[in-house]
């Protein structure tokens, strides 16, 4: 079951330039769902529209498996956003801000307290939000998103203008309430190794196309076609005889001999052989093999 | 109905503290504190008037003569821009539109909690004008109290027509102050449309124009407008108008914040 599906959800401008092209999403239920792309590749857009927010174009959005249009209300009583910069009343202090959204959604005022100090407001006081930091405003945002305690929060760029403790903060903040709430959540980034360590799921966005979505150990399978081995020998040939004895598909590129390889006791045992056969090695590099270098190559 | 009043509570709450606020306050009672003023300074001319039959007349009078030409409606313009303001200063619209309300509930109880701060505004005007009447007694010995009973019904009669005078400019300033992000546009429209309507009271068809009734209720004998036109007919329906209006195109908004 998905808590968010979208099936060909297409967006344009009013000049006809395309934003968002046949955009399938499928965020699973108790999943954390990293929304990821470049700046500009239709993110926002795309969470925009989510909430109803833009008013869609062309195709369907269908929230705990019912249509957000015919449901909008019921879809939004379970459902916590953060989009781009915080909605913050800054006249108002933090636990005057929660305030507002509890005369809506009438949950117990005891709730605001807890809140507060899940992400460490709760010192704040009689201090007017307008006067946070960037990092504290970003928490109140935070906070207002999961204070009703919603089953699913979408969250765009949560740590922008965070430190980095309190990116680490916020990232344990958002493990926590999927592992002991079994809220779903959503967080857009432009930065893989932001989220990486929080994912169960990616969705990959480039130029308004979603390129890639998976669990994230069908991303990391992916590594193996973005990692590249590249030996400098002076004998690049029988290097090339060589390393194609290990089932790699190696080619001879200005002299270098370069072929794709995760496996690092495997590029340590060519290594070994290379050199046991005398052939010279002056050389050897691996690029990519990481998750950002998936990313990026399929950003490009 | 519950989420409207909920909805209305949680608006509530976020004019606390806000410029609006303050205004409403302040705004309401500007002028009789400036009556006032002038009625200590001068308070040994007071036996005559505080024991004069028509000593309340006088001072609703006195206050209402600058509230309705022209403080109410400028007031009713920055706070209908200020309370729109409220949710385009803080990136508030996108928060509020996903939110579990239906637009009608939003919209309306945004609607509704100007319509109390005008409320709030009219009781504390009169609340004014009442301490006006009063306070001189209380300073000075030589001052005697209002002779007469404060006339409730009269007040409140007068206060009801010009509550419903100034509600076409609320409509048109709420529809403005919501679909324009810059709230120097809102404001400026309604600076013109305000000084077009007081130049247009010396016009047979002034009534026309939404702005000139509650100059006009004020100035009734002092202006050119037909006098049999049912002004408060007149305001209420382009207040209807106007609010269906904005109604439909809040609700056609492409981009919800």
């Amino acid at each position: 079951m998905y808590s968010i599906e979208t099936k060909g959800l297409s967006y344009r401008y009013a000049d006809g330039a395309t934003l968002l092209n046949n955009i399938n999403l499928q965020v699973p239920v108790n999943s954390i769902y990293g929304f990821l792309g470049a700046n500009g590749a239709g993110k926002t857009t795309t969470i925009r529209i989510l909430l109803g927010l833009l008013r869609k174009q062309a195709g369907e959005v269908n929230f705990f498996e019912k249509p957000f249009d015919k449901n909008r209300i019921e879809i939004l009583k379970n459902t916590g956003s953060l989009v781009e910069t915080p909605s913050i009343y800054s006249h108002l202090t933090a636990a005057e801000n929660l305030q507002v959204l509890q005369k809506i959604y009438k949950f117990p005022i005891a709730r605001i307290a807890e809140v507060l100090d899940v992400v460490g407001l709760s010192g704040t006081g009689n201090k007017k939000a307008g006067k946070f930091s960037l990092g504290m405003k970003q928490r109140l945002g935070i906070a207002m998103a999961m204070v009703h305690n919603p089953e699913l929060l979408i969250l765009d760029e949560p740590t922008n203008g965070l430190d980095p403790g309190g990116m680490v903060e916020v990232r344990e903040l958002l493990k926590k309430l999927n592992r002991e709430n079994g809220m779903t959540i959503v967080i857009s980034s432009h930065l893989l190794s932001e989220v990486e360590k929080l994912v169960t799921h990616t969705g990959i966005i480039s130029g308004g196309q979603l390129i890639f979505q998976g669990t994230l150990q069908e991303l990391v399978k992916k590594q193996a076609t973005t990692s590249e081995v590249t030996i400098v020998s002076g004998q690049p040939l029988p290097c090339l005889q060589l390393v194609s004895q290990f089932d790699c598909q190696a080619k001879i590129d200005d002299g270098t001999v370069a072929f794709q390889c995760t496996d690092k006791d495997k590029i340590a045992e060519i290594v070994k052989q290379l050199v046991y056969q005398g052939i010279e090695v002056y050389e050897v590099n691996v690029s990519g093999g990481n998750l950002e270098s998936v990313f990026m190559s399929l950003t490009k | 109905m519950k989420a409207y009043f909920h909805s209305v509570q949680s608006e509530w709450l976020k004019r606390k503290r806000s410029a609006t606020a303050w205004l409403t306050v302040t705004g309401a009672f500007f002028i009789p504190a400036i009556i006032l003023a002038r009625r200590l300074i001068q308070h040994e001319s007071l036996l005559a008037v505080n024991t004069s039959p028509k000593v309340w007349e006088i001072l609703y009078g006195q206050c209402w003569q600058y509230m309705a030409i022209f403080l109410l409606p400028l007031g009713i313009i920055l706070a209908a821009s200020l309370i729109a303001q409220l949710e385009y200063k803080n990136n508030g619209w996108k928060q509020l539109h996903t939110t579990s309300q239906s637009y009608r509930v939003v919209f309306f109880a945004k609607l509704s909690v100007i319509l109390l701060m005008l409320l709030q505004f009219f009781i504390l005007f009169n609340i004014g004008i009442y301490l006006t009447g009063i306070i001189p007694a209380l300073l000075f010995t030589n001052v005697p109290f209002p002779q007469h009973s404060f006339p409730l019904f009269g007040f409140l009669s007068g206060n009801a027509k010009f509550f419903i005078d100034c509600l076409p400019i609320l409509g048109l300033q709420y529809l403005l102050s919501i679909h324009v992000k810059n709230f120097i546009i809102p404001i400026g429209i309604g600076f013109a449309l305000l000084i077009a309507s007081l130049i247009a009271l010396s016009w047979q068809y002034g009534y026309l124009i939404p702005y000139t009734y509650c100059p006009s209720q004020f100035l009734k004998t002092n202006n050119s407008m037909d006098a049999s036109t049912a002004t408060h007919i007149w305001a209420l329906a382009y207040f209807t108008v106007f609010t269906a209006v904005n109604y439909l195109l809040y609700l056609g908004k492409k981009s919800k914040g």
